[in-house]
């Protein structure tokens, strides 16, 4: 019987081959991170949330209110409403080191799941906000956004980046 | 996808399964048909949710299925040598893959954590399901380098077998040589479709009116920082963890299972009553049966099993228990849990064994119930010091015995428990044996049409809700 090796080693390979190329590609595709500052990335968003009437808030404001260590970012916008009925916030952070990346997005996810939690048995429409808050991380960078129009600050914030 | 959302509910499923009928079943009767149909689909399935690691499966399927037939043809050439090179390089391959994919980030941040470097790991995505259909995968090499499995000469049916849709997020790990034969031979039938549709619908039922309601419970105690967590609350919430996480995965594996049977494929069950274990060695005997079968059979026995002496069998224990904690998942607190279990399977069987003949049923079946909640406190835990804390709140480190917060969380949901603790025993079964055949046919007749309703209510009313293993 002929066996043809070699044609299965080939294939082989080039399904290596094929996965190198794939898992560079997946790397190429996350973004290293921009370079700039964080008043710059936050502008346009900024602009948005101060028309939904958010506030600015401290980077200490920020730190007790997600849990993170604000020391291991580069800078942080944190916004939020005065109402303490009004879950609407923002949060934009640029890291120090993108590794770091993980931590505030877990923080990010913790923060909206305790505010869930809050709202969840009596204040419905705040509920509905919580649940299509946006977490993203780009690289050095995280966005958070709970708002009626997050979807327009997001987009404005993927433009600044 | 998630077989408890609405797309693959009112539009995927009934799609797949009227092509399937219309297409393979009547009209052309040809199991290629079939097996095109449905491979097309669970590839639709996996890329609705993956549309970029969709790439990496199909890399895996080419891959493994040439690298079958370069094993298969090297050793009917006689060259052992060559089949066992291209076995290794197999299992390099798909080790490398699962290990790229889910371990590095993890070893980089120890490796950081360690050397104080600030190394950056690629923020990469999960790849959903690689766990699963890596072990399915190698299962299939490892049977076939052993001789125990024929060769798959088409690449439909290997492909199948490895994107399958019903099992293919969350298991069951279902091994090539099980399936191998109803993969080209598989007869669906009304009866069949029927029992497959009950299936589902209690998978569904455990998942959507069970699982949920008693994860939002315990997401409202985990909330809570745990300084403040009184100890019946931390109890409570980790009770309820306990059952949300049976009715989850099992619900998952029932729906698996019926959807198999829908197709015609008959599927290992994965789980059998576990919270009526009466020992450790019992639980692992009746929790996720196709993990600790697949563990079992590929490391633990090629590794000596039990024919060693006793402390070599311990490090075999202590080995596989690690992997199946790191098969969960890259941190720390699934090493620790799967290591928990070694240690606790140890003592068991080399220092209890004896010992436990002798106490009575219900005093094992408490004390293995309350090593299996510590257990699961682990592996619930967002960190492995997230662990030790909540476990301190459970053995009175938190802010008092019993408070406000325990007294409601049993008020609200003691039905609910009473209803979870119910259905994840066999009492019901008992009960229906009680009666005769027919009466419990005609109950499920009237049962089943309200508890699909019950679903619908649940699955309109809830959001999106992963299943727990998706992670995994």
């Amino acid at each position: 019987m002929k066996i043809n090796l070699g044609k299965y080693k080939i294939i082989e390979l080039a399904c290596v081959a094929a996965l190198i190329v794939f898992i560079i590609c997946l790397m190429a595709s996350l973004s290293a991170g921009t370079n700039k500052s964080i008043q710059e990335i936050s502008a346009t968003p900024v602009k948005f949330a101060t028309e939904s009437k958010m506030k600015k808030r401290s980077t200490k404001d920020a730190a007790k209110a997600f849990g993170f260590n604000a020391d291991k970012a580069e800078g942080i916008v944190y916004y939020c409403n005065d109402s303490i009925m009004d879950v609407s916030e923002l949060l934009i952070v640029k890291f120090k080191n993108p590794s770091d990346a993980k931590e505030f997005e877990e923080a990010a996810k913790k923060r909206v799941e305790n505010q869930e939690n809050l709202f969840k048995n009596y204040a419905p429409d705040q509920y509905a906000l919580l649940q299509n808050s946006i977490i993203e991380t780009d690289g050095n960078t995280l966005f958070y956004c709970t708002a009626e129009n997050n979807k327009e600050i997001y987009n404005s914030f993927k433009k600044g980046l | 996808m998630v077989f408890s959302s609405s797309t693959f509910l009112i539009a995927f499923l009934p799609i797949t399964v009227l092509l399937y009928y219309l297409a393979g079943v009547k009209l052309t009767k040809n199991i290629k048909v079939k097996n095109f149909i449905l491979l097309i689909a669970s590839l639709i399935f996996y890329a609705w949710g993956e549309p970029v690691y969709i790439v990496l499966m199909i890399i895996s399927i080419i891959f493994n299925f040439y690298i079958g037939k370069d094993i298969d043809a090297s050793k009917k050439a006689g060259n052992t040598a060559l089949a066992k090179r291209s076995f290794v390089f197999s299992i390099v391959f798909n080790l490398g893959v699962l290990g790229f994919f889910k371990y590095f980030g993890f070893l980089i941040d120890n490796i950081n954590g360690v050397l104080h470097t600030h190394i950056q790991a690629p923020q990469l995505a999960l790849p959903i399901g690689i766990s699963f259909y890596t072990f399915q995968i190698m299962s299939y090499v490892i049977d076939l380098y052993r001789g125990e499995t024929e060769v798959q000469e088409r690449i439909i049916p290997f492909a199948l077998y490895i994107s399958l849709f019903p099992q293919l997020i969350a298991g069951p790990i279902v091994k090539y040589k099980d399936i191998a034969y109803q993969l080209e031979h598989r007869k669906e039938s009304l009866n069949k479709a029927s029992q497959g549709i009950t299936r589902f619908v209690v998978g569904l039922a455990k998942k959507l009116i069970l699982a949920n309601t008693l994860g939002a419970v315990y997401s409202s105690v985990q909330a809570t920082p745990a300084s403040k967590i009184s100890t019946a609350t931390a109890w409570l919430g980790i009770i309820c963890y306990t059952l949300q996480i049976y009715f989850d995965f099992s619900g998952y594996s029932d729906m698996a299972i019926g959807l198999g049977k829908i197709f015609g494929f008959k599927f290992n069950e994965n789980f059998n009553y576990p919270y009526i274990a009466d020992s450790v060695t019992d639980f692992w005997r009746r929790w996720h049966i196709s993990l600790s079968t697949w563990f079992k059979e590929y490391v633990y026995i090629p590794l000596g099993g039990n024919r060693k002496k006793t402390p070599r069998v311990i490090l075999n224990l202590l080995i596989v228990w690690l992997l199946t904690g790191l098969w969960h998942g890259a941190a720390w607190n699934f090493i620790i849990w799967g290591l928990y279990y070694g240690i606790l399977l140890i003592i068991e069987k080399y220092l209890l064994s004896k010992v436990l003949t002798k106490v009575p049923r219900a005093v094992k079946h408490a004390v293995t119930l309350v090593l299996v909640i510590i257990g699961w406190v682990f592996f619930s835990a967002p960190t492995l010091g997230e662990a030790f804390k909540y476990l301190g709140a459970m053995f009175g480190a938190g802010a008092s015995f019993a408070d406000a917060q325990s007294s409601y969380i049993f008020g609200s949901n003691v039905i609910l428990l009473i209803i979870g603790i119910f259905c994840a025993t066999p009492l019901y079964k008992s009960i229906a044996d009680k009666f005769k055949p027919e009466s419990v046919d005609r109950l499920k007749i009237i049962a089943f049409p309200i508890l699909l309703i019950l679903c619908i209510v649940f699955m309109i009313s809830e959001t999106y809700n992963p299943f727990l293993y998706f992670r995994f």
